[in-house]
């Protein structure tokens, strides 16, 4: 694990870093995996649309963190660019009408990259600091 | 009977669900459930402002403020058997017409994902007539209190029993939804019931980027037990009454309804539009309505405010019977059936409405909202209060003021 920073250096670099929560999130899938890029849009499809099926490529499954882990607030806003309680009128309007369910849901990055490792169609985001030479980074274009 | 065994199906699967939630493996049973506790204030006091038309009082003339316009409870279970083969089973208990809160099935159907983009369905569902239809009871998802009424009660029977197809494709970065629905339902009332066959709908809601458009059009067959037996009465008056049966009569003929709705949500604000249109060569008449909503989110807090506005554009009076060509006592009769007509007649939606509002997500899946409407009743409409007083003048206007809390969960 990193070691910790002192206090005031933490403040230091948020603020000369304020568009960053997280320090370094990735998209990532598990080394086997075919994937290599993905498109904002595409992205956002999948994080929104369940069953969201990839054309002419393999189904990819979305794999998403706990609304407490700061990862995910990041990754939200960073990317799909929604607040969680749009998310949540968002997915009350699929789960109440039978389209689908939301992600399947994992406690922090450690518990994302054990999802992964097994499962060469997950796709997930976690903190830089998780990355290891099971997974491989995703660019979002 | 009936009830107690819903409740029974639903507190049984939500008991076996919490046994099985964490594991992902299938057979798999999710639990959801959505509601609303919410006090609304009219100043209309000689007559009951519902959200529901069919609901027994509401608030005005039963008491100032009333909780139980808006309050409800969902619940709503799925039971995945394979992973293209599903079971939907969703409860709503809100104020109905016998006064009780007994819950009722909204939803309760069988899915096969015949491919990742073709499914299946047969069961009860929702029709989805407007864009917010399916969901206008899980007020969390949308960003009033209540839906617009200018749009969402021109259709008494929402649900059906019966089967849907949905197919989902892309086109260029677009991603597309086509519904298409056939079936028939049946509503209940204080005096009688209401019943629809033979109801077909086809839907078209588009996703591009932060757009999303909506397109509806369907066709219902409905059948109001009472309106049948008056136009029989009708009937008996000889030609000219059977004339004015087969105008206005209701059985047996389509009530068309067309929609287009857009809503642009960028993130940090959005604007949502509808408009629809109603027509019959029924009773029902013809009706046209649209509203729009926007709102800007700052944080927790998103305010909003929107206009509405419905217009009948059918005639609303009908010189009837010629009651001087019958003897005494049919002559009174004819009178009274004719202004029984012509209050049906002007009964229709007819009205201006703005609206102004506050939601506060203050906690993921909850939120607070109050609201404002002034609604403009037009030309002599009673904009849908139900339990009138003698005293009550139809053409007024009235203001909501209300309160809700809604969650999800």
């Amino acid at each position: 694990m990193a070691k910790r920073l002192p206090r005031w250096c933490c403040c230091l670099l948020f603020a000369l870093l304020p568009c960053t929560g997280v320090a370094d999130l990735l998209v990532v899938v598990s080394a086997e995996a075919e994937l290599t890029r993905i498109q904002r849009q595409e992205l956002k499809d999948l994080y929104l649309e369940s069953r969201t099926l990839r054309q002419g490529r393999t189904v990819v499954t979305p794999i998403d963190q706990s609304e407490r882990s700061r990862e995910r607030g990041e990754f939200y806003r960073r990317y799909i660019g929604k607040t969680p309680a749009q998310l949540r009128a968002h997915w009350a309007r699929l789960i109440f009408t039978g389209r689908g369910q939301p992600p399947q849901t994992f406690a922090d990055s450690q518990a994302v990259v054990e999802r992964l490792v097994r499962d060469p169609n997950a796709l997930g985001y976690i903190d830089a600091r998780f990355l290891d030479e099971r997974l491989k980074v995703v660019t979002v274009e | 009977m009936r009830r107690q065994f819903v409740w029974s199906c639903a507190i049984s699967l939500a008991v076996y669900s919490g046994a099985t939630m964490a594991d992902t493996s299938l057979p798999s049973v999710t639990l959801n459930g959505f509601g609303t506790l919410g006090v609304v204030h009219s100043d209309v006091t000689n007559a009951d402002f519902v959200a529901d038309p069919l609901a027994s009082s509401g608030a005005g003339y039963s008491g100032e403020w009333s909780a139980e316009v808006d309050s409800r409870l969902g619940l709503q279970t799925t039971l995945a058997a394979t992973s293209s083969l599903s079971a939907t089973v969703q409860v709503v208990s809100e104020k109905r017409f016998d006064g009780s809160f007994s819950p009722d099935i909204e939803w309760a159907y069988l899915q096969y994902d015949a491919t990742p983009t073709l499914s299946l369905r047969a069961g009860r569902m929702v029709q989805g007539s407007f864009m917010n239809s399916e969901y206008r009871k899980v007020s969390f998802a949308t960003p009033w209190v209540r839906p617009p009424a200018e749009i969402y009660r021109l259709v008494p029977v929402a649900n059906f029993d019966g089967v849907d197809l949905r197919y989902r494709y892309y086109l260029g970065e677009s991603i597309n939804d086509l519904r298409l629905s056939y079936g028939g339902g049946s509503l209940e009332y204080e005096t009688g019931d209401i019943e629809s066959s033979n109801s077909w709908g086809v839907s078209q809601h588009t996703r591009w980027g932060d757009t999303t458009l909506f397109v509806s059009y369907g066709e219902v067959n409905v059948r109001a037990q009472e309106l049948t037996q008056f136009f029989d009465v009708y009937r008996l008056f000889g030609p000219p009454g059977e004339a004015l049966a087969d105008r206005y009569e209701v059985d047996g003929k389509p009530v068309r309804i067309l929609s287009v709705g857009v809503n642009y949500d960028p993130g940090s604000w959005f604007v949502e539009g509808e408009w629809a249109r109603l027509s019959s060569s029924t009773l029902l008449g013809t009706i046209e309505s649209a509203h729009m909503t926007a709102g800007y989110r700052i944080g927790q807090w998103t305010p909003y405010a929107g206009v509405g506005r419905a217009r009948v554009l059918s005639n609303r009076f009908e010189p009837g019977l010629p009651s001087a060509l019958y003897p005494p006592p049919l002559s009174d009769a004819a009178v009274l059936l004719n202004g029984t007509l012509n209050g049906l007649l002007s009964s229709s939606l007819s009205q201006d409405s703005s609206t102004l509002g506050l939601r506060w997500d203050f906690r993921p899946g909850m939120a607070l909202t109050v609201q404002y409407d002034h609604i403009d009743f037009r030309s002599g409409s009673p904009g849908g209060l139900i339990n009138q007083q003698p005293s009550f003048q139809p053409g007024g206007d009235m203001n909501l003021f209300s309160l809700a809390l809604d969650f999800v969960f």
